[in-house]
């Protein structure tokens, strides 16, 4: 499969995901550093102290040097700054530690997804225009229109309320108790995070497979006296796959977004509860540094994306 | 003669479409006989596939076979169980298909799906393998060992079709019902499929049927023929006599429009006049009547059934059984069948 | 010619037009699911002009109910935790939803529909730098864009307003992009350019009436997209501020009180939830009835 010119592909795509996420560093900071009021100011810090601080972020300076410091740092240290709020705080480890927190809640977030909306999509093409895919589509509607932010309300009434007053507390799912990362923990915020997108990923799924199950060569497989499992998984499954591998771009930036929102629910010390405490906090610094990890992950996973229809599909090459 | 392998009996296949019931395959009944290569001819839309499909029960939605009996090995294979259906398919009778472009899976390689049709049947992976690369070699693809690891769109057409009746092969089926396998290729290379076909079925002593609109193909490679009209066998005889004497005004207009040899290559056939039946709202009679220089007054309101109009030979048409009545009785009328005779088109002498 | 050209281009600006209109109307109203929501939203958006003169209590009056009061004859819905009552600042709530909904679909569509309309058919340099923007748009996080925007330019509805329409307006553009490129082709269009039809006259008259459908359908789709995201920013406190409610931030300071006062959080959150799901079957609907071939 790892051809040179798909080597060559990777390079390029690599260089090219590191300048956008340098455009989009420069974007953030350029647009959030010229504005006045910062977290310096919130803090009702007078005088001789604000000067001092100033200093020290180097805030006093002109903006373009400012960015130049900063994007030498960026550029040669991946050094992303230090916390506006916390100060001593770096935010690069911080970050970094931050990420792999959510980068497992995300992970288990998009195999549920993808999971889910496989089985559900296949199954209802395979049952096409029965009361199995009836309810399956119509249930896609509500699933992709439910907020993941109500999903998580729900699934906390009935796994964390409803199951801990029926088991006298014994058996329940704790809200924010210290996240330890089990998958005992894992499994609500994930369901939460994918079940939205599952829903797409299902529709997706059967509109791809009533597509690939009227080809010629479904009906040679059918002939060959295969199992129809084996025809639906190996040859249909394979070949509806296709399509629906466009929705991973969008499905990473999705569960992205939505961790911002479910980590704040569940309590989970990831990225995303950074993010949304900095934007509340007024932590430029964080924003800033947050918003290019993101930028690098969608990169990365666009370029995923793109590798996963070469082992897919052969006719790609790049 | 030996006993047929398969007996096809009274077969009727129905689609329900929007616009109401369409009986592709209306009482079609034949025999195979062992190693024989026999042709099925007729217009697009005169049934061919659907006849071949139901024999395997392999008609997609929204058909369905709704009567008679397709017997083989002494069980009808109708009846059989989801489960005992598959293990007919492709290990005792395969299907090639028309368009090997789309007929092969273009994610996975053609090797493995020639692999997977002999595993499907209890053979191991490895004597698989080792048995796709000798078939790939039978059928004639140069660097057979390293042509199992392409895919479908690494290969050529011909390479595709080749690789296709390779799989048709692999379980060294008594039967190989090959769908139009030439229609999509080019005219030299279908001379070359045709020509493997002929041998592997004179080789292994498969039995053959081959579906074609092309009269020329039948001539070169089957022994006996099947003239399908409409849902309907309208005739039935040994490829010698039907080519020398037609007795269906059908065959005969099929064997006027065979393309000349130095005809365009995309025209496939020289078009019967008269348009094709809906089969949604068939003709009354004879299905064929609408379109037929001959026709007679019972041919608009009774259907004519299959009946011996010379050794061997079945035909479905009152104009040639009213002959034959008339000839038995009065031997030396003026023979006026169609075709009747060498050269003498029976459009002059009406 | 030139004169007889633009005859027959004035006579049929658009061809399938009129009956394509009534043939939508009455597949619509054959789809029950949509027919329903139709129903919803309508009633919803009753409630919401409702509010304007008449609400049960004052929506930011505390005290008014014990706080956490489930719900009662007095308050229908319950008290939150500050004794303010649900229903009132439920349809309060309503009213910014609709407000931030339509009101960003409408300015997707100036926006949208005139950037597409323009880089479809002029394209060159116009298209080039249109589908860069679009397509670098595509690959951020358009709801974490729309955060720090509102961040930036502080919380206020009209900046949420401006957020959204600002990440959002490229579906819009790109859709209509490739409605005009392919149109722009079509006899009806070329026979108008040969009659000396302004372009103006031809992106307008022709081109805009055929695209309709289309838009339709997409900004029937954008609303919900755009409440949704209302909702997620008023939930993480960055949206809509105190004391006016929206259903995000009415969820987000229910879900404190999870365990002992269920109702806060449920109710924004059902509402919000059939209000989406009302919104995305219509836009299956009038999909479905515009464009009859993208049934199954
Ligand atoms: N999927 C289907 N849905 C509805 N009707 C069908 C379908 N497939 C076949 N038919 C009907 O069956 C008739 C016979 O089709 P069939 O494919 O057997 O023709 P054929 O003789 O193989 O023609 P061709 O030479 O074009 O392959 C068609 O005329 C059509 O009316
Ligand atoms: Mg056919």
């Amino acid at each position: 499969m790892l051809t040179r010119g798909t080597l060559i592909y990777i390079g390029q795509r690599i260089v090219l995901i590191a300048f956008t996420v340098l455009a989009v560093s420069s974007i953030v900071f350029l647009g959030i550093h010229r504005l006045p009021g910062d977290a310096l100011f919130s803090e009702h810090l007078h005088g001789q102290q604000y000067e001092l601080l100033l200093h020290h972020y180097h805030l006093d300076e002109p903006l373009w040097i400012q960015y130049r410091d900063y994007l030498t740092g960026v550029v040669t240290r991946g050094d992303l700054g230090e916390s506006l709020v916390n100060k001593g705080v770096q935010i690069t480890p911080l970050v970094l530690r931050e990420l792999t927190i959510s980068a497992e809640v995300g992970a288990f977030a998009l195999i549920f997804t993808i999971g889910l909306g496989l089985v559900l999509g296949v199954v209802a093409a395979v049952r096409q225009n029965t009361w199995v895919d009836y309810v399956l589509t119509t249930t896609s509607v509500i699933g992709y229109s439910m907020p993941n932010f109500v999903i998580a309300t729900f699934l906390l009434l009935v796994f964390a309320v409803w199951l801990g007053n029926q088991t006298d507390g014994a058996f329940y799912y704790q809200i924010g108790g210290g996240w330890t990362g089990s998958i005992g923990q894992i499994w609500l915020p994930a369901f939460a995070l994918g079940f939205p997108y599952a829903s797409i990923v299902a529709r997706l799924t059967r509109a791809s497979m009533l597509e690939v199950i009227r080809q010629d060569y479904i009906r040679t497989a059918r002939a060959k006296g295969l199992k129809e499992t084996v025809i639906m998984v190996r040859h249909a499954l394979r070949n509806a796959l296709i399509p629906v591998t466009t929705i991973l771009g969008p499905l990473v930036i999705g569960i992205i977004t939505g961790s911002v929102i479910i980590e704040n629910i569940f309590g989970i010390p990831g990225l995303g509860k950074e993010f949304a405490q900095s934007i509340l906090n007024r932590d430029y610094a964080i924003v800033i540094g947050v918003f290019t990890m993101y930028a690098a992950m969608v990169g990365v996973a666009n370029l995923g994306v793109d590798l996963l229809y070469v082992l897919i599909d052969p006719r790609i090459r790049y | 003669m030996p006993a047929p392998i398969l007996q096809v009996r009274d077969l009727r296949t129905q689609f329900l479409t929007d616009g109401g019931v369409v009986t592709a395959v209306d009482g079609v009944s034949f025999d195979l006989f062992p190693g024989e290569s026999l042709g099925i001819v007729g217009e697009s839309g005169s049934g061919k596939s659907v006849t071949a499909l139901s024999l395997l029960r392999l008609v997609p939605d929204p058909g369905r076979v709704v009567g008679g009996k397709v017997l083989f090995r002494n069980q009808d294979l109708l009846q059989l169980s989801d489960d005992e259906i598959r293990q007919i398919r492709g290990r005792d009778i395969a299907m090639i298909f028309q368009d090997p472009q789309s007929s092969l899976n273009p994610v996975l390689t053609t090797g493995f799906q020639i692999a997977e049709a002999m595993q499907a049947h209890g053979k191991a992976k490895a004597e698989a393998n080792a048995r796709t690369v000798e078939l790939l070699k039978r059928v004639r693809i140069p660097a057979a060992e390293s042509r199992v690891k392409d895919f479908p769109h690494q290969l050529s057409g011909g390479m595709r079709q080749r690789a296709m009746i390779a799989m048709g092969l692999a379980n060294a089926p008594s039967i190989l019902i090959a769908d139009e396998p030439t229609t999509a290729l080019d005219v030299t290379v279908q001379a070359q499929i045709l020509e493997l076909l002929g041998d592997l079925n004179r080789e292994l002593g498969a039995a053959i049927v081959m579906i074609t609109h092309n009269m020329g193909v039948v001539a070169g490679l089957c022994s006996r023929v099947i003239v399908m009209y409409a849902g309907h066998i309208v005739e039935e005889g040994p490829v010698e006599e039907i080519f020398e004497r037609p007795q269906h005004p059908y065959t005969w207009s099929l064997l006027r429009s065979i393309p000349r040899v130095d005809a365009l290559r995309h025209e496939r056939l020289r078009s019967i006049e008269g348009i094709a039946p809906d089969l949604l709202r068939p003709p009354s009679g004879c299905r064929f009547h609408p379109r037929c220089p001959f026709r007679i007054e019972r041919c608009f309101t009774d259907e004519p059934t299959l009946e011996e109009v010379a050794t061997n030979q079945r035909a479905a048409c009152w104009v040639t059984m009213e002959r034959a009545r008339r000839e038995m009785h009065a031997d030396d009328l003026l023979d006026i069948r169609p075709g009747a005779g060498s050269g003498v088109h029976p459009g002059e002498q009406i | 010619m030139a004169t007889a050209a633009a005859v027959v281009a004035r006579e049929i600006p658009s061809p399938e037009q009129a009956s394509l209109w009534s043939d939508a109307w009455r597949r619509l109203r054959r789809n029950r699911m949509a027919l329903i929501s139709t129903i919803y939203l309508v009633l919803l958006v009753l409630v919401a002009l409702l509010a304007i003169f008449y609400t049960p209590y004052r929506m930011s009056a505390v005290g008014i109910a014990p706080t956490y009061s489930g719900p009662s004859q007095a308050h229908l819905l319950g008290a939150d935790g500050v004794g303010r009552d649900v229903l009132s600042r439920l349809m309060i709530g309503a009213q910014i939803s609709l407000i931030v909904g339509v009101g960003t679909q409408l300015l997707v569509v100036v926006v949208g529909v005139t950037v597409g309309l323009l880089a479809g058919y002029y394209r060159g340099w116009l298209d080039s730098v249109v589908t860069f923007i679009i397509n670098v748009f595509y690959g951020i996080p358009d709801l974490l864009v729309a955060l720090i925007l509102v961040f930036l330019l502080g919380p206020s509805l009209t900046n949420i307003i401006i957020a959204i329409v600002v990440t959002r307006w490229m579906d819009m553009a790109r859709m209509v992009r490739g409605q005009t490129l392919s149109m722009r082709e079509r006899e009806f269009i070329e026979a108008a350019r040969a009659s000396g039809a302004k372009p103006v006259k031809i992106l307008f008259g022709h081109i805009l009436p055929n695209a309709l459908g289309p838009i339709i359908v997409q900004a029937t789709f954008g609303v919900p997209a755009a409440i949704l995201f209302e909702a997620f920013l008023s939930f993480l406190g960055v949206g809509i501020q105190p004391p006016t409610p929206s259903w995000g931030s009415m969820a987000a300071d229910g879900i404190a009180a999870l365990r002992i006062a269920p109702h806060i959080v449920l109710a924004p959150s059902i509402a919000l939830s059939i209000t989406l799901m009302a919104f995305n079957f219509l836009g299956d609907g009038l999909r479905d009835a515009l464009d009859p071939r993208s049934r199954r």
